[in-house]
This record gives C-alpha cells, sequence and structure tokens, in this order.
C-alpha cells in the first residue's frame, strides 16, 4: 500500500513506484529484442568455436551454459514473475556474454575473437539500463585492457611494439568514456521521460480532484449514489431477464449498500458464502470524493477522438517552461511575477500557497528547471520582501 | 569542462540542438586527446615524418574548423566536420602496412558515428565506412588471420561478417530506440492531452464561479495587477538592467487580454518591438488554457493531497473489478453517470449538459475508450444499448 504524501515529486512513494513499474514494462520490451541478438552472438561464438576446432568439452560447456541462461530467461517470462525480475535477468545475461566472449578470446586467440568483444559491447548496450551500461563499459575496457597487456599476440602485436599498445590502450580508454557518455546522455533521457511519466499520471489523478472541488463549489451537492442504485437496480433486474440467467446482481449491490454502514469484517459475517477480497472488491462501488469509482466515470465522461499527429508529439516537450531560452528576461519576469501572484493570492477559486510552500515547490518539484534560475535566487533569497509586496498591493486596492 | 559536466548531468533537460553542441564538444575533447596521444606515436611504426606531419596539421585544421563551428552554433556542421576527421584517421590508420589494428579502428569510428545519434549520419557515413572496410579486409586479410590454418577466405568472411553485423545491429538498434521514445512521448502527450482537457473544464467552472459570486477575474482585479506590476520591478532592479520599461510591458501585458495574438501582430501600427512582446507574452496569458494556466494547476496540486488507494493509476476496468457481475453493474453506472452528471459543454461553451444516448453510443464506438472499457464491454453495450436506455435513465 502506497503512503500519502502531499508533494508530487521524484521521491514519491506513489511516483516512485510507478516509475519503477514503467521502467520495467520498457526494459522488458527492449529485452526482448537485446535477447534476440544475444543468441545471434551465441550462435557466432559456438561458430568460431567450431571452426578454430575448440575441444569438445568447451564447446559442450559453452553449449550447456547458454542453454541454461535460455531456460532461466524463459522460466521468468513463463511463469509471468518476468518484468518483477526483467533487471536481475538482465545483469545476469551481461555477465554471462562477457564471460563467454572472454572464453572465446582465450580459446582462439585471434583477431576476430578480439572483434566479438566490440559485438559484445553493442548487444549489451541494447539493454539501455543504468547498471547494466555501468557493467557493459567497465567488463569492455578491463577484458580490452588485460587483453591487450597480457595476451598482445591476439592482435598480432610484438612484444616490443610499445607504440601500438600504447594507442590500442589510449583507443580503449577514450572510446569507452566516450561511449560511457554517449549512454549516459540516453539513459538519462529515457529515465527523465520515465519519471515524467510517472508524474503524469499522478498528476492526472490530483486534477480530476480539483474538477471534482469545482464541481462542488458550483452545484453545491454531490451525486445522487442512493439514485444511483435505485436505477441500477431495476437494469440489473431487466438484464437477467433478457439473459435468462439467475439475479445475481441483487445481493451485490445489497453488500455495496450495507458496506456503506458497516466495516467490512460486519458485512463478511452477514453474507459468509462472500469472500474478504470480494467484499473488498464491492467496497470500490463506494461514491467517495478521490475513490476509484468516481475517476473512472469521470475519465470515461471525458474520453474524447484523439488526434495526435506525428510532429506534435515530438513538439509537444516534457516540460512547460516560465523561462524560453528564446524569450526576453522582461518576459521571463513577468510570467514569473503572474505565476507567484496566482499562486500567492489563491486565485481561481483555490486555497492561497504560503510563501514557504511556493518556495518549496520551486526548489525541491521539477519547477527548479522551468523558472530562470537568477529569478528563482531572487525569490529564494528574498521571500519575506516578495511577501510585503503582495500584501501591500492588495491592501491599497482593498482586495485582500 | 565544468560547463560540459553540468550540460552532461543535465541533459534530460536540454533542447535538442544544446544536446549536440555538447555531444560535439565532447568527441572534440576525445578527438583533441586522442589526437595528440597516437599521431605522434605513429611515427614510430609505419608512417614517413612527412606523411605524419601532413597528417598532424590536417588533423589540427580539421580539428580547429569543428571547434569554430561550434562556438558559430553550427553544430551540425561541426558534427559531419568531426566525423570526416575520424574517417580521415581511420583511413590513415588503416593505411599502416603492419597495423593489423587499424581493423578495430573501424569500430571506433562507428563508434562515434552513433555517439552522435542520427541515424541518417550512420546510415550514409557508416555505411560508406563499411564498404571501405570490406574493401580493407579483403586486401589485408592475410595479416589478419594470424597462425591457425584456415583458409584466408574464410578469415576474411568472419572479419567482414563482425564488422558489418556491428553496423547492423546499430542500425536496427537506432530505428528500435526511435519507435521506443515514440512511444514514450505518445504515451505522454496522450496523458497530457487529457489533463489539458480537465483543465479547461476546470477554468470553466472557475469563470461560472466568478459570474455567480460577482467575483473579478484575476485579470480584471486592479490589486492583482498591482501586485504583478511590483513584483516584476522588484526582480527587474535585482537583475541591474534599465528598469523602467518593464512597468510599460506589465500594462501592455494585461492589456494583451483584450486582444487575439493575430490581431496584435496582423496590426500594422503597432511596432515590431511590442509584436515581439506579444508573441512572448500571449502564452502565459491568464483567460485561457495556457502554458501558464497549466503551471498554475501544476503548482496547486503539488500541495494538494488525494487519496488514491491500492493499484492508484489502474483504471482499466477489468483490472478493478475482476468479477464480471460487477463489470456489468459497472457499465450500468457509467450509462447513469453519463446520462445524468451535466459535464459536457453545451452550445454556449459552458458545462451544463449530459450527454445523449445517441452520443453515448458515439462514445463507446471509440478506440480511445479501450483504455478503460475493453472491446468486449464495448460490444455488451452496443448489443444492449436499448436495455440501457430504457432502465437507467
Amino acid at each position: 500500500m502506497v503512503k500519502e504524501d502531499p508533494k508530487i515529486r521524484s521521491g514519491h512513494p506513489a511516483v516512485l513506484e510507478q516509475r519503477e513499474i514503467i521502467e520495467r514494462e520498457y526494459l522488458a520490451k527492449k529485452a526482448t529484442f537485446a535477447n534476440a541478438m544475444f543468441i545471434l552472438l551465441a550462435a557466432l561464438m559456438f561458430v568460431l568455436l567450431q571452426l578454430y576446432d575448440a575441444s569438445s568439452t568447451l564447446k559442450w560447456t559453452y553449449g550447456l551454459f547458454f542453454v541454461f541462461l535460455a531456460a532461466l530467461n524463459f522460466v521468468m517470462y513463463v511463469y509471468g514473475e518476468y518484468r518483477d525480475n526483467v533487471k536481475l535477468c538482465v545483469y545476469l545475461n551481461a555477465l554471462a556474454m562477457y564471460m563467454g566472449v572472454s572464453g572465446v578470446m582465450m580459446e582462439i586467440r585471434n583477431v576476430s575473437a578480439f572483434a566479438l568483444l566490440f559485438l559484445t559491447y553493442a548487444v549489451v548496450a541494447a539493454y539501455q539500463e543504468r547498471k547494466t551500461t555501468i557493467i557493459n563499459h567497465m567488463a569492455f575496457l578491463f577484458i580490452g585492457l588485460v587483453t591487450v597487456h597480457r595476451f598482445p599476440g591476439i592482435l598480432m602485436l610484438a612484444p616490443t611494439a610499445i607504440g601500438e599498445r600504447v594507442t590500442i590502450y589510449v583507443l580503449l580508454t577514450v572510446f569507452t568514456a566516450l561511449m560511457f557518455a554517449a549512454s549516459s546522455v540516453m539513459i538519462r533521457k529515457q529515465m527523465f521521460y520515465y519519471d515524467q511519466l510517472a508524474k503524469i499520471k499522478e498528476m492526472d489523478l490530483r486534477m480530476i480532484g480539483t474538477v471534482e472541488d469545482y464541481v462542488k463549489q458550483y452545484r453545491n451537492k454531490e451525486p445522487d449514489r442512493t439514485r444511483y442504485f435505485r436505477v441500477l437496480r431495476r437494469f440489473t433486474e431487466a438484464l437477467a431477464k433478457k439473459m435468462d440467467i439467475e439475479n445475481v446482481f441483487e445481493e451485490r449491490i445489497d453488500i455495496i449498500e450495507a458496506l456503506e454502514k458497516m466495516p467490512e469484517t460486519e458485512v463478511l459475517k452477514k453474507y459468509p458464502e462472500y469472500s474478504l477480497e470480494e467484499i473488498k472488491e464491492l467496497g470500490r462501488f463506494s461514491f467517495e470524493t478521490d475513490g476509484k469509482l468516481r475517476a473512472l466515470l469521470f475519465k470515461i465522461g471525458q474520453t474524447e477522438a484523439l488526434s495526435l499527429p506525428k510532429e506534435d508529439i515530438y513538439t509537444d516537450t516534457p516540460l512547460r517552461t516560465l523561462s524560453f531560452h528564446t524569450d526576453s528576461h522582461y518576459a521571463q519576469i513577468i510570467a514569473f511575477s503572474v505565476f507567484y501572484v496566482l499562486l500567492k493570492k489563491g486565485a481561481f477559486h483555490t486555497e492561497p500557497l504560503t510563501d514557504e510552500q511556493i518556495a518549496d515547490v520551486l526548489s525541491n518539484t521539477d519547477f527548479a528547471h522551468l523558472v530562470h534560475s537568477r529569478i528563482l535566487d531572487v525569490y529564494i533569497e528574498n521571500k519575506d520582501v516578495f511577501d510585503n509586496i503582495f500584501r501591500d498591493a492588495m491592501a491599497r486596492e482593498g482586495t485582500t | 569542462m565544468r560547463t560540459l559536466w553540468l550540460k552532461l548531468k543535465n541533459s534530460a533537460y536540454l533542447p535538442v540542438n544544446e544536446l549536440l553542441g555538447m555531444k560535439v564538444l565532447l568527441v572534440l575533447v576525445f578527438m583533441f586527446l586522442f589526437g595528440a596521444l597516437t599521431i605522434p606515436v605513429s611515427i614510430l611504426e609505419a608512417f614517413s615524418v612527412t606523411v605524419t606531419l601532413v597528417v598532424a596539421l590536417g588533423f589540427f585544421v580539421m580539428f580547429a574548423t569543428s571547434f569554430s563551428m561550434v562556438l558559430l552554433k553550427r553544430v551540425r556542421l561541426a558534427m559531419h566536420l568531426s566525423i570526416y576527421t575520424f574517417i580521415g584517421l581511420t583511413v590513415y590508420y588503416v593505411s599502416g602496412a603492419t597495423l593489423a589494428y587499424g581493423y578495430f579502428f573501424f569500430f571506433i569510428t562507428l563508434i562515434v558515428i552513433i555517439f552522435f545519434q542520427d541515424v541518417y549520419a550512420y546510415t550514409v557515413y557508416g555505411g560508406s565506412l563499411i564498404v571501405y572496410g570490406i574493401l580493407y579486409i579483403n586486401a589485408q586479410g592475410e595479416a589478419l588471420m594470424g597462425d591457425f590454418e584456415m583458409s584466408v577466405m574464410m578469415s576474411n568472411v568472419i572479419h567482414q561478417i563482425i564488422l558489418v553485423g556491428f553496423f547492423l545491429f546499430f542500425l536496427v538498434y537506432f530505428i528500435l530506440s526511435d519507435t521506443h521514445y515514440e512511444q514514450l512521448a505518445t504515451d505522454f502527450a496522450t496523458r497530457r492531452k487529457a489533463i489539458d482537457k480537465y483543465r479547461m473544464l476546470a477554468m470553466k467552472f472557475s469563470a461560472e464561479l466568478d459570474e455567480r459570486d460577482g467575483v473579478a477575474a484575476p485579470v480584471e482585479d486592479v490589486g492583482f495587477q498591482k501586485a504583478v506590476s511590483e513584483t516584476a520591478l522588484f526582480i527587474n532592479e535585482l537583475f541591474e538592467d534599465e528598469g523602467e520599461n518593464i512597468i510599460e510591458v506589465v500594462e501592455f501585458y494585461f492589456a494583451l487580454h483584450q486582444y487575439t495574438l493575430d490581431d496584435v501582430l496582423a496590426d500594422s501600427r503597432i511596432a515590431a518591438i511590442t509584436k515581439r512582446y506579444a508573441s512572448e507574452l500571449d502564452k502565459f496569458r491568464i483567460d485561457k488554457n495556457t502554458d501558464l494556466m497549466a503551471l498554475f494547476y501544476e503548482a496547486r496540486n503539488h500541495v494538494k493531497e488525494r487519496h488514491g488507494g491500492e493499484d492508484r493509476y489502474v483504471f482499466r476496468l477489468e483490472d478493478v473489478f475482476t468479477a464480471k457481475a460487477n463489470q456489468l453493474m459497472v457499465l450500468g453506472l457509467v450509462y447513469v453517470y453519463l446520462r445524468t452528471e451535466w459535464m459536457q459543454l453545451d452550445k454556449w461553451g459552458r458545462v451544463e449538459r449530459s450527454m445523449t444516448h445517441e452520443e453515448i453510443c458515439e462514445l463507446f464506438k471509440l478506440n480511445e475508450l479501450r483504455t478503460y472499457l475493453s472491446y468486449e464491454h464495448a460490444v455488451f453495450f452496443l448489443e444492449n444499448e436499448d436495455l440501457f436506455n430504457q432502465c437507467l435513465r
């Protein structure tokens, strides 16, 4: 059960949990492709061992090793637990690939075996996962450097060819660093999207709450739940008759109504033929504000045909900002001032925020990136002055 | 270097062009290190002093030109120049008669091209490099063979397969990466569109409340205008720029709410600088569903609790209610909600209308509804729509 926290930020338990779920979902998709490449790589290793007349014991060991690994991945898929274990699978696969390629290099000691190291790097990189990226670059660099140092013959280097060796050390180190930087940029971008997706789900939920608050303020009434269930009884009775089945709905509606008046345990005693899980599920029919059913009804009611042209998807950048880098600083200052006064005043029939709340939102959430850093510094260092300016202006006009 | 490191750290927030500029700069730093360390060393191996000097000079010219292009914000051109430099270095090292490791230079240069994550650059330059690599292996295959007893042809094929495999693998990887980003971006854009619609409803209700309670909207509230104006003046003073004009721009910002941006831009009497401010400030209007309004509600909702319970973000009917009977009852409640609650816009743009039976039938045919209801649920409704209409009004 997720604990409530009033802020939507990266550390919010619900957002964190959701980000982890989204990351695993997407990782599972990427892993499908990378695993397929892994199979091709394993086949290539096997072909090389065959062509270079490796011992049959080694070939058998390789065969069993890859079959075991494939079985492990398969079991995790079949039992539906794969997504929870997808990261573990990916780490195992990455390590197994490097173990495999190291073995081939030691056995064959040829340029083509060394080239296989690059291919292994490419396959592991396809997982695009944070820790796997670290494993990938460390393993690639370590195996590469050790091979050149201890077994220069693999690259047909003479023991005295210091210049060539230095060049290869530099090449490997510089380009591992370069690719690590490239992977970090890509992974940061992905993590940013996962984070934004997790946050937007929470924002979606809270925006529904905001609309519900407006409806309550404007209409001064809640949906008439008694009427809802009265007509539902009429409908389900007719439905059962039409489908020529026993009316299984009647008792369920009784339980929903009973749940409004007594706790689940009491209802369970009264209806012993139902399990606690069934009673809990019927509890979701509650009409309370913030409830699952209310949000679902709202979402369905606001669904509309959506056309999202490709250019809209990409131009619709994840972050809206008060600080477009092409805007003049006047525009950026005015945007921030309007934003601040709206929050401070509690505009549009919302509750006013205190300066502590505003500063907290601006400093500890994505807003820190959405406001010009100098404007943000000015505000954080002069909160009291901002407060005084606001109060004076409002008092003079008599609108506070 | 510090700026480069900070940019790398905050790369997720950088616009595409700035991100590319950062990558080019990073490649140039590595290229400089690499060239400075390896070109002098290569003189010890297979090349004459003249050749090495020409290469060193060429390298320096290309490096300086690429760097200048970054400074001049021509980052795409700088990217191409840095790729040419690496391709040049590949040809140089590969030409060394005894340099078997020249083979690896193909991988290294491909990695540099991959770093830019530009599928077209990768296809054109990477593809050309691969063709050159295949020819190189055919010519130098024997030098790559080592001591094993195998035909040169077989050895060449293995080296070529690995090189081409590496290239093709990353090509597919690029395509899949693009698809992956597209999925993420689509999911994000879809959810944002939904929130935009919810915010539009919120703003409609707020306007109705203003009208009902006789409250002035913020844009017409003199106290609000004064507070904005004085806050902006204060910030601007601390920016230590010429400050007086900002008051005029604030006044213009509030006046802008009476016009559309198109009207302002089309008016030939308005000065160019004013039109520029109008374009910049239009997205911060507070009488429309703008970026600023989105950020206002977002900030407000940061400090607003909401109890979501377990499976907080799960809204698919069959995931929320597992029993078939419960799912059918929810369908009934959905119908009652849509027919009776006034949550739709009427012809005057007010949220004062519920859906008609025909509209609900159309809604159930929408693909977008599959996010919440399965195809079977929609079919069940459409097959029994008369019953819903008769009993649930």
